[in-house]
């Protein structure tokens, strides 16, 4: 290894890959690796070599511009060029059992040439799942869509569809796939989403995962809501249902995963469902007058792109009937009169009035809700905006509706202004 | 036989599948030097690896297992493989180890990867030595 006495130590841990880590080639050691730190930036690890005296291993970890990331995947740049362009990258010393061992800060101009990745370092063609990706399309009807509230609008999606997309990978007992969201196209409505598995071996089942992924998208936004709104009862019945909890049994069989149980499985399978589409509801909570249709598309071989289902505004009163067969089915009680409550905003819709916001139990214990502002007076500038943009915690009164075991799921506001 | 396994018990699922190489067999493993050392043939396990522990992703079996590519008519692709690992790590690993091994020193078990359905993982028994292996060639793939 060449001497690393010349560059900086560094304390940040920024270099360090935190989540979504995927071996991308691999001998025993991870020699190429991809995954995020704790800001979400991508990272890019490569492994240089093992000082066997020492028992050390020592990786390259580069954060990278999330468009060259993308492009990485895409197989249109190399490794080698990602840090010819980049100013600087870490490296990443490990003791023999991946303990860390230190991290130093390292311009790119610095590294001795031999150790420079090659100039074929592309990113290993994986045919099945880098050839299709989810798209969520937002259709605003204004074409001057606020630039604040689009971003504000684009982050509390890529949030819940992110919670909702795991969710339904969990079903299937499979912890080893997750989602990553490219880097926005020129068209910044779309959010695409590519399903990687975290190892290499693994990515001849992404297929069957994005099989059953799609075809869950595709059950609920055209079946499943309708079916549990109107026939609650019967929806194990209902012949698509059948099929997807037949393709996430499969899917956690071949994983090996322990099926002993197969009534528990079933029930859990039910039980994420009806979580999901809650989590569905919650999305549609950006769509109003202004922003009436989000599309759900599946985008295969790349360029071709087939519509999964769609939220749009003329199904609102269908959203508002499944929310209310929730409340029924979760038993929700709701507080008899108006109380206090300590939240703080982190997503609101100022035109739908809807939003999520964290409930302060206790300094430590703060759970997610989500909730509705009574009124028609204008949001713009009230403590409610004031809570989001500032990350405040304001005190407000209102209802909650609280299941069995004293959850807060939903919490109805009466609109005031007083701080 | 399946008792002598390193670290490994006979019901182990990383056995599941598993055959003995025949003597015949030629394997193919990515080394440091021009001469087959000791390192080259340790586990992530037996570096100290542990599943779950300090951020590592690997399973047991994973972690027990060394990698190589049984070789038949493959022998280009293969090569192709290790260049274009090589080319994310020029400095590490620049030979190819042929070598063929006795049947009571490991165990194979196919683990075929996208492109590439000669990877099979290796699994030490008790008997294993270094000094044991028969080393048809070294290749430099520089």
């Amino acid at each position: 290894m060449f001497s690393l006495k010349n560059f900086c130590s560094t304390n940040s841990k920024l270099p360090l890959i935190i989540d979504n880590y995927i071996a991308l080639l691999s001998d025993g050691i991870d020699l190429l690796f991809i995954g995020k730190n704790s800001l979400k930036n991508n990272i890019i690890g490569t492994f240089i070599e093992a000082d066997d005296n020492e028992k050390k291993e020592y990786y390259f970890h580069t954060i990278v511009h999330p468009y060259h990331f993308t492009q990485f995947l895409n197989q249109e740049i190399s490794y080698r060029e990602i840090l010819k362009q980049s100013y600087d990258t870490y490296i990443i010393e490990k003791h023999f059992d991946n303990s860390l061992s230190n991290i130093y800060y390292i311009p790119t101009t610095k590294i001795p040439e031999e150790y420079y990745p090659l100039e074929d370092s592309y990113c290993p063609r994986i045919n099945l799942g880098f050839d299709e990706s989810l798209l969520i399309d937002l259709k605003p009807d204004d074409p001057i869509y606020d630039n604040i509230t689009k971003a504000n609008t684009i982050n509390y999606l890529n949030e819940h569809f992110i919670e909702l997309s795991k969710s339904i990978l969990s079903t299937t007992a499979n912890k080893k796939f997750d989602l990553f969201l490219l880097a926005p196209s020129k068209n910044s409505y779309r959010l695409e989403y590519k399903l990687l598995p975290y190892q290499y071996s693994l990515f001849e089942d992404t297929k069957v995962i994005n099989n059953f992924f799609n075809d869950y998208f595709f059950y609920c936004l055209n079946e499943g809501i309708y079916d549990f709104t109107h026939n609650s009862e019967t929806i194990k019945e209902n012949k698509n249902y059948k099929q997807l909890l037949l393709q996430a049994q499969d899917i956690a069989k071949k994983q090996s995963y322990k099926l002993d149980n197969e009534e528990k499985f079933k029930e859990e399978f039910f039980e994420k469902f009806i979580g999901n589409l809650e989590n569905i509801v919650k999305i549609s909570n950006v769509i109003n007058q202004n922003l009436p249709l989000i599309n759900i598309s599946r985008k295969v071989n790349r360029k071709t792109e087939v519509l999964l289902g769609n939220l749009s505004y003329e199904n609102k009163p269908l959203f508002d009937s499944l929310l209310k067969k929730l409340e029924k089915y979760y038993q929700l009680y709701e507080d008899n009169e108006p109380q206090y409550y300590e939240i703080l905003i982190y997503q609101l819709n100022v035109e739908t009035r809807k939003g999520s916001a964290y409930v302060k139990i206790s300094d430590q214990f703060m759970p997610k809700a989500s909730i509705s502002i009574l009124g028609k007076e204008s949001l713009y500038e009230t403590k409610f905006t004031k809570s989001l943009d500032k990350n405040e915690i304001i005190k407000i009164q209102g209802r909650a509706k609280k299941d069995k075991q004293e959850r807060i799921k939903y919490l109805t506001i009466n609109f005031d202004d007083d701080n | 036989m399946i008792n002598d396994i390193l670290e490994l018990n006979d019901n182990d699922q990383c056995l599941k599948e598993a055959i003995f190489p025949r003597c015949s067999d030629v394997l193919a493993r990515r080394i440091d030097k021009n001469h087959v050392k000791d390192q080259d043939f340790k586990t992530e396990w037996e570096k100290d690896k542990r599943p779950g522990v300090n951020g590592v992703e690997k399973n047991e079996c994973e972690l027990k297992a060394i990698s190589v590519n049984l070789i038949k008519e493959n022998f280009d692709q293969v090569v192709n493989k290790y260049k274009r690992m090589r080319s994310f790590s020029p400095n590490h690993k620049n030979f190819i180890c042929l070598f063929q091994i006795d049947k009571e020193d490991a165990l194979i078990v196919n683990a075929p990867e996208i492109e590439d359905v000669s990877h099979y993982n290796l699994y030490k028994c008790q008997s294993f030595d270094i000094n044991k292996i028969k080393v048809i060639d070294i290749i430099d793939i520089k």
